[in-house]
């Protein structure tokens, strides 16, 4: 009976326009508890709707499930179409739990303008469910581009540090200029389309669906070119190694919920395996494109690791190691093979845990320092053992220690990259190494030795609040990190697919593995 | 009323400024409300004209004729197509809404109503007129309210009350300093601006009687001409004439685009000109240029049109990236919003110059989209000004909390002018850039970064205005509460959303004027098409052959996606 | 040779209106001796009923079509002749209106102002239907004695004395290059009626007398280079007069160019197409430049009204039955627009006493109803659509382009441009600056009426044109056989330059 019923139900549109609608629900609440506690409902149901999707999704297919398809604009091929394969929706239920949390953090640390903070909230979660759910190219961009106004506001007003205005305007600039280049490259890839369509007599003159574009090939000169475009805009919002500057300001000056979907949900390279990879495979198969982009995943690496050695403040150690992170994610996609996409995709997912999870951590700190620079701390475990306790969990959790989710991703990259090209992997090693190195020397110089002199003895550890972040955070660290199969098992169809697509010689084995949908 | 609806369009307005004449200043409300009702006589015939209008039929619609002189061949023959009729639609919207805007203008009423009403008016007529001489009669019309419209309500700049020398003040007022960095008189430039227009207004004239002269038809009209004229292969200067009459035609239109470097004119106008005046001037009266070109060197001389376009090409990308950057600098929120718009006209001449199907749509939809965004910036620049009387942005700040509607607006305007997906803008947008890119790939690219720019000099400017400390000086400013001040910010922004949300008819509307066009002008004719009565779309590049490409069996994900829809149904 | 002057009843109809003018100028001249102390206002609507009869008189003709020549073709009444006729009545009878109250300023001879006025108005009629050198010669003389003495007629004003001695010896300079012409060109050709000129062969004799005839007329009409006294004589002169100068002598003087020009000169339009397109081009850019350093209304008006003339040339200059047309219509709109302004300016300086441009400032708010309709007379002067003056510069350009005279066109499209700009800072003196006093500005009847009657012929002529333009092109019929045929296609080099 529920085939029938998630047949017809349109649950994907309900889980994209929930929050949205929500957010315009709140505006008429004027009382602010009842604002907190309406959003989390909200987002409870959000979650619910997204576990029930996860629930639903058939494992080890390449299918697009739960699909929904509306004219848009017929004449220029735009179509609402909504769908979730094993690439995307792990990213729906990610995005969800995520915003419990952050509504839970929020509950208290915001004190002002408070109905406006939770709207924007949820509209930044509408867009973002947009982009991991659009498959209409242009549904796609109208997410991407709508997700910069939330935003932007959540920088510029609830930030806590000085330059908040300089930082959001910054983010928002760097990202637009990324994605107008993106725009053209979607232009082209439907230029490209409608040549070919109008070639072959189909009955649609222009189209932007994923699916619809697939079908068509695209001359090697063309892809090289869209490939750039459409890189230029994943790799500003990823952000990949040299486009990188905006993201420490907007991760230090903005709040912490804004911190944690920035640093938690990898738009970017989502972008690239969603888009970029399938749509352009030779493209992104040619010696030069995969020696750049592996490189400047490389220098990512080194890079951040070697700049969050030594950042005295701990957001922003946080976000060079999220930009180190994102450089074993390209590594790991770049290096196009079955193990590296795999491991990639799962170390997505992973950081959407740890360094999210890091940054509620800062936020509790902060919350308690009024500041996230090292001197305000030193041998805090005594003070607040609870807090040390987790706060190495999910630190342990993002340099990739045996036994939680990270080790699980990296490997498989690191698994990925070496079958690729030797050296890269080894490069790709030392990362592990660096990360280690910051992530535990400034947990040592914080949390243990002798009690800091700024560290107030009535500093209290973490209350019901935190705690259940904190908790809620470990146990799916420790579950993928245990237990990955489901979540493997999940994108395997997807995965294998996409990389039947990328080596075309295996299409038989492609074939098996689509056969066995529901 | 049917077949009648173009006369009430462009009359009401007149019957409007001729009955104000005859009511007493001392009873606004009554002048006030004579102004509304007129507009809102030519708002609602232009939205029927607007959804009466049949995009599968195409061609002229509600046309009018009436003989007006016989020994000069000249009717007074009035019709839209599917270039016009947005148009149409946008000037009564800003009509309507600039009747608002201006609710509160305390001198002269009636007089400022007047000249309102007949430069809207006079807009309207040049976007229905199909005889080349009423054309330009509304064209050089609508210029003389301009001056009276800026000098009697308009403001002075910033720099310009500072000065204290009266010889600087008289050299600024003087015409022949050009360049004048934003510290003009109002008078300066209402007599700027029309002296401007004229000029080059003349040119387009020259162009238009030379028209008349070598077609030897004895006729300016539109139709008859674009069938009949045989302008190509007069030789003259060592050119042949059809060249000579397309460069004055259009650099003679190209100024009021305002078309780098033909802009100058513009930004002091709208600085200078009460807000109501340069909703319309930026909403409306620019795009007569555009449409001009289109109805005359478009029409008339389709094959110069092709070969000479290439010049609005290279010129285009010095308007959007001059425009951008002055904006950016700019102190003046009126100067920022002037400078945007005539930086974004460039991407209509963009659109126009591809000469494509979907780029000239995408131009025409971009005017309209156009006309809608600037309209809100200009309408909460004005509240702005008539809260503060400055319109100098660092003094401003942290209005945000005096006037949280104005400021939320405000957002949706910047969003609107960016052409954020959802609104109208971002429709017009795509398709200039889907349209021109096989063309003028540097163009797009150029275009592009100019998006980029404007999100800069607006946000920019937002924060100026709404955000940060507030100058205690401003504590007494307020927010716009009564309904007449909400109204026109809320139809403009009801309006450019809707139409990004449902852009169907608009776009229809838009192809039915431009595919006969493009047809003449390009010689590819659209292919007969599918179920929604739409053409095809099929521009030059596709008659070059595809290049190979290593084959890539695409097959399996497609069968996913045919299943899945299969599973969706 | 011997005039037999036979006259027949029949005849004498066709000077039925110049008689009845005249007989009904002794009327005005005996009632004002006979009763010195009648208001003079009532000898002004006396005068103004016996024009206004004449009016009807011409209308009857011109609707019945009357037409005929007298004494040998001196005298030659057609539908042109009728409508010049018509013209300079209905500018006299405007300016007579405009200036009743003005006559209080006078110190003398206030009741002779008005039989002044109409015997120079009989005058011009006379010059309407001249056909041959002679009777052109007499009228004009005729017309201009008025003029010498109303020009001079603020005996106290020193500017007035001096624009009246200006234009009595201009005047009759011009009147003796006038006379010596006419006996060359009799000389030559031993002919003095247009009709019988036209196939006579271009002699340097000939063409030194017309020359000189055209220096003449040109004087008449202010065009450049013989405006020299226009200024001065604008400005000294008694506004009205004024008024009455910058119509009626031209109107005049046009209608003898035109006979002359297209009907005895008619065969040689290739030669004299270059002299009128030289003088157009110089009097329209001279008077517009010049007219921009202006600080004086009238002044002002007087520099627009050399550049008005060039615009008329133009139609001249393209020579054909359309240039003709055209020239008509203009001066339909010119009538209304010029005669507006001056009736604008003569209330004002009523009011205020002077007639600086500075005067003007914030009449939008003195009176509202006295600044926009000057600001419609300018407009039209300027010509801004949809004011009379638009159409006929329109008409003229088309009919011009039609000759290919692009040069001249282009000129004159740039010229607009130029005038504008004057124009508008008269507006902006009374729009845009604020009063020095606020005081209101209180208008008397009849200017008012001649007001209402310049905006109604500003709007009407320009919203409707079609029964003005039949009404010209009606009225120069006759011509359309005298003008040599149009030029076809167009020689390349008279793109460049004609």
């Amino acid at each position: 009976m529920l085939e029938e019923l998630t047949a017809v139900f349109p649950i994907l549109s309900c889980i994209l326009f929930l929050p949205v609608v929500g957010a315009i629900v709140l505006w008429l609440i004027d009382d602010e508890d009842m604002v907190r506690s309406s959003t989390l409902t909200i987002a409870l149901v959000e979650l619910a709707l997204s576990v029930f999707v996860l629930l639903r999704f058939v494992p080890e297919s390449a299918a697009m499930q739960f699909a929904e398809r509306v004219e848009w604009i017929p004449a220029l091929g735009i179509s609402y179409h909504l769908a979730v394969d094993g690439i995307s929706v792990l990213f729906v239920g990610l995005t969800a739990f995520l915003s419990v949390l952050v509504v839970i953090y929020s509950w208290d640390t915001i004190r002002h303008q408070v109905k406006l903070y939770m709207m924007c909230l949820l509209a930044l979660e509408t867009t973002t469910m947009g982009v991991f759910l659009s498959l209409d190219l242009i549904l796609f961009f109208v997410f991407w581009e709508l997700m910069l106004i939330p935003s932007y506001f959540l920088i510029k007003l609830w930030g806590g540090g000085a330059d908040r205005h300089y930082a959001a305007l910054k983010f928002v600039i760097y990202t637009l200029l990324g994605s107008v280049f993106m725009l053209v490259g979607i232009a082209l890839l439907d230029i490209n389309y409608h040549q070919w369509a109008s070639l072959h007599h189909s009955d649609h003159a222009y189209s932007f669906d994923l699916l619809e574009l697939l079908t068509v090939p695209i001359p090697m000169s063309q892809q090289i070119l869209i490939f750039w475009l459409m890189f230029l805009g994943f790799a500003f919002k990823a952000p990949v190694f040299p486009f990188h500057t905006w993201l420490p300001d907007a991760l230090l000056e903005g709040p912490i919920g804004m911190a944690v979907v920035l640093a938690g949900l990898k738009l970017g390279t989502f972008g690239f395996i969603r888009f970029s990879i399938p749509l352009l495979p030779d493209a992104s198969k040619s010696d030069t494109i995969v020696t750049v982009v592996v490189v400047l995943g490389l220098c990512a690496i080194l890079y951040g690791a070697w700049m969050a050695l030594v950042q005295p403040d701990f957001r922003r150690l946080l976000a060079y190691s999220s930009v180190s992170h994102l450089g074993f994610v390209v590594v790991g996609l770049f290096a196009l093979n079955y193990q590296g996409l795999q491991g990639s995709l799962l170390t997505m997912i992973n950081l959407g845990f740890s360094t999210a999870g890091l940054f509620f951590i800062a936020g509790f700190l902060y919350s308690r320092q009024q500041t996230t620079e090292l001197s305000a701390f030193g041998g805090m475990a005594k003070q607040v053992p609870l807090l040390a306790t987790f706060f190495l969990i999910i630190g342990l959790a993002s340099i990739g220690l045996p036994g939680t989710n990270g080790f699980v991703g990296e490997f498989l990259i690191l698994l990925g990259a070496f079958e690729a090209k030797w050296w890269v992997g080894s490069i790709a090693v030392l990362g592990v190494i660096f990360g280690a190195a910051y992530f535990l020397w400034y947990y040592e110089r914080s949390m243990l030795g002798p009690l800091g002199s700024s560290v107030k003895s009535t500093m209290s550890d973490l209350q019901l609040r935190e705690m259940v972040i904190a908790v809620s955070l470990s146990i799916m660290i420790l579950w993928i990190g245990l237990y990955p199969s489901p979540f493997l098992r999940i994108m395997n169809g997807s995965v294998q697919a996409l990389v039947d697509r990328l080596h075309h010689d295996k299409t038989a084995a492609l074939e098996q593995s689509i056969t066995e949908r529901r | 009323m049917g077949e009648y609806a173009l006369l009430y369009i462009l009359f009401a307005p007149f019957a409007g400024a001729l009955a104000l004449i005859f009511v007493s200043n001392r009873q606004p409300m009554l002048v006030r409300g004579i102004a509304a009702s007129a507009a809102f006589v030519s708002l609602v015939a232009s939205l029927y004209i607007f959804y009466g209008y049949d995009p599968v039929q195409g061609g002229f619609q509600f046309v009018q004729k009436f003989a007006w002189s016989r020994e000069l061949g000249i009717a007074l023959y009035l019709g839209v197509d599917g270039i016009g009729t947005p148009l149409v639609l946008a000037s009564s919207i800003l009509l309507f809404a600039g009747i608002f805007v201006s609710w509160h203008i305390k001198d002269r009423t009636k007089e400022f109503y007047i000249w309102l009403l007949i430069l809207a008016a006079a807009t309207i007529g040049v976007f229905m007129s199909l005889d080349l001489f009423f054309l330009y009669f509304f064209y050089e019309m609508s210029v003389i309210p301009m001056y009276l419209l800026l000098g009697m309500w308009g403001s002075h700049t910033k720099k310009y009350l500072e000065m204290t020398d009266p010889e600087g003040l008289k050299q600024r007022d003087s015409v022949g300093f050009i360049f004048n960095f934003g510290s003009n008189s109002k008078e300066y430039a209402a007599m700027k601006l029309v002296l401007f227009l004229s000029a080059f207004a003349v040119a387009a004239l020259m162009g238009i009687l030379l028209i008349y002269k070598f077609s030897g038809l004895n006729t300016f009209d539109i139709l008859v001409l674009r069938e009949q004229a045989q302008l190509m292969n007069i030789p003259v200067l060592g050119t042949t004439l059809d060249k000579i009459i397309w460069v004055l035609v259009f650099f003679g239109f190209a100024s009021i685009a305002p078309l780098w470097p033909l802009h100058s004119w513009s930004p002091v106008g709208h600085a200078a000109a009460p807000a109501a005046t340069s909703m319309l001037h930026a909403g409306v009266l620019m795009k007569l240029g555009h449409f001009s070109i289109i109805r005359v060197a478009f029409e008339i001389l389709p094959e110069t049109t092709r070969e000479l376009m290439p010049i609005a090409a290279v010129l285009c990308m010095f308007s959007i990236i001059y425009g951008g950057f002055v904006a950016f600098y700019a102190k003046d929120t009126k100067y920022v919003i002037g400078y945007s718009s005539s930086s974004h006209m460039g991407y209509v001449f963009l659109g126009m110059a591809a000469l494509n199907y979907i780029s000239l749509s995408g131009a025409v939809i971009y005017m309209f989209a156009h006309a809608m965004a600037t309209g809100m910036l200009f309408a909460m620049a004005g509240w702005v000004y008539d809260q503060t009387h400055t319109r100098d942005i660092p003094s401003l700040g942290g209005l945000s909390n005096k006037m949280p509607f104005v400021s939320g607006c405000f957002i949706v305007g910047c969003m609107a002018s960016i052409g954020m997906p959802g609104t109208v803008n971002f429709v017009a947008e795509i398709m200039i850039v889907v349209g021109s890119w096989n063309k003028y790939p540097l163009q797009v690219i150029v275009a592009m970064l100019g998006i980029v720019l404007t999100l800069a000099y607006l946000f920019k400017m937002m924060r100026g205005l709404f955000y940060g400390p507030m100058n205690q000086k401003y504590s007494h400013a307020h927010d716009a509460v009564a309904t007449v001040d909400r109204l026109p910010l809320l139809m403009m922004i009801a309006i450019s959303i809707g139409f990004g949300i449902f852009p169907m008819h608009l776009y229809e509307v838009v192809r039915s004027g431009v595919d006969p066009l493009i047809a003449r002008i390009t010689h590819v004719v659209p292919v007969a098409d599918n179920s929604e009565g739409l053409k095809r779309v099929q521009d030059d590049a596709t008659v070059t052959e595809h290049p190979a490409l290593p084959m890539v069996s695409h097959q399996p994900i497609t069968q996913v996606s045919e299943a899945s829809r299969g599973g969706q149904e | 040779m011997t005039f037999v002057l036979n006259l027949s009843f029949s005849d004498l109809l066709l000077l039925l209106p110049e008689i009845f003018l005249t007989c009904w100028l002794c009327v005005v001249i005996t009632v004002d001796f006979v009763s010195p102390q009648l208001p003079k206002d009532r000898l002004a609507y006396l005068s103004v009923g016996g024009l206004l009869a004449t009016l009807g008189c011409l209308a009857w003709f011109d609707v019945n079509q009357v037409s005929g020549t007298l004494f040998g073709d001196m005298f030659v009444l057609d539908r042109m002749a009728i409508f010049f006729k018509i013209f300079i009545l209905g500018a006299t009878i405007l300016v007579i209106l405009a200036s009743i109250e003005y006559v209080d300023r006078f110190t003398l001879f206030r009741g002779e102002y008005y039989v002044l006025v109409v015997m120079s108005a009989l005058g011009m009629m006379f010059m309407a239907s001249a056909n041959d050198l002679l009777s052109v010669f007499v009228s004009l003389e005729f017309s201009t004695l008025g003029f010498y003495i109303l020009v001079s007629y603020l005996r106290d004003d020193l500017a007035s004395n001096e624009a009246g001695l200006k234009f009595f010896i201009l005047g009759v300079f011009a009147a003796g290059l006038f006379a010596y012409g006419i006996s060359l060109v009799y000389g030559e050709t031993g002919k003095l009626v247009f009709s019988d000129m036209t196939s006579t062969q271009a002699t340097p004799g000939l063409i030194i007398g017309f020359l000189l005839i055209f220096a003449a007329l040109g004087f008449k009409i202010g065009a450049v280079p013989f405006h020299s006294w226009i200024p001065d004589t604008y400005h000294g002169a008694p506004t009205p007069v004024t008024a009455f100068l910058s119509i009626a002598p031209k109107g005049a003087a046009l209608a003898i160019l035109l006979r002359i020009f297209l009907v005895a000169l008619g065969t040689f339009k290739p030669t004299w197409i270059y002299l009128l397109v030289v003088v157009s081009i110089v009097s329209m850019t001279y008077g517009n430049i010049v007219a921009i350093a202006q600080r004086n209304i009238k002044r002002l008006l007087a520099y627009s009204g050399i550049a008005q003339i060039g615009n008329v040339l133009i139609g001249l200059a393209a020579g054909t039955k359309m240039g003709n047309d055209a020239i008509l219509f203009y001066l339909l709109a010119y009538l209304f627009a010029n005669i507006g302004a001056f009736a604008v300016v003569i209330a004002v300086s009523q009011a205020i006493g002077r007639d600086e441009i500075e005067d003007y400032r914030g009449l939008g708010r003195r009176s509202p109803f006295l600044a926009f309709s000057m600001l419609l007379f300018l407009l039209s002067l300027a010509g801004v659509p949809p004011l009379a003056g638009f159409i006929g510069k329109l008409y003229i350009f088309i009919a011009a382009i039609k000759e290919g005279l692009y040069t001249l066109i282009t000129v004159g499209l740039i010229n607009i441009v130029i005038s504008m700009y004057y124009y508008l800072i008269v507006v902006k003196q009374m729009y845009i600056n604020e009063p020095i006093d606020p005081s209101p500005i209180s208008i008397s009847g009849p200017m008012k009426a001649v007001i209402y009657v310049g905006l109604a012929g500003t709007l009407v002529i320009g919203i409707y044109p079609q029964p003005f333009t039949d009404w010209v092109v009606a009225a120069t019929l006759k011509f359309a056989n005298f003008v040599a045929p149009a030029a076809t296609v167009t020689p390349p080099s008279l793109l460049i330059g004609s």
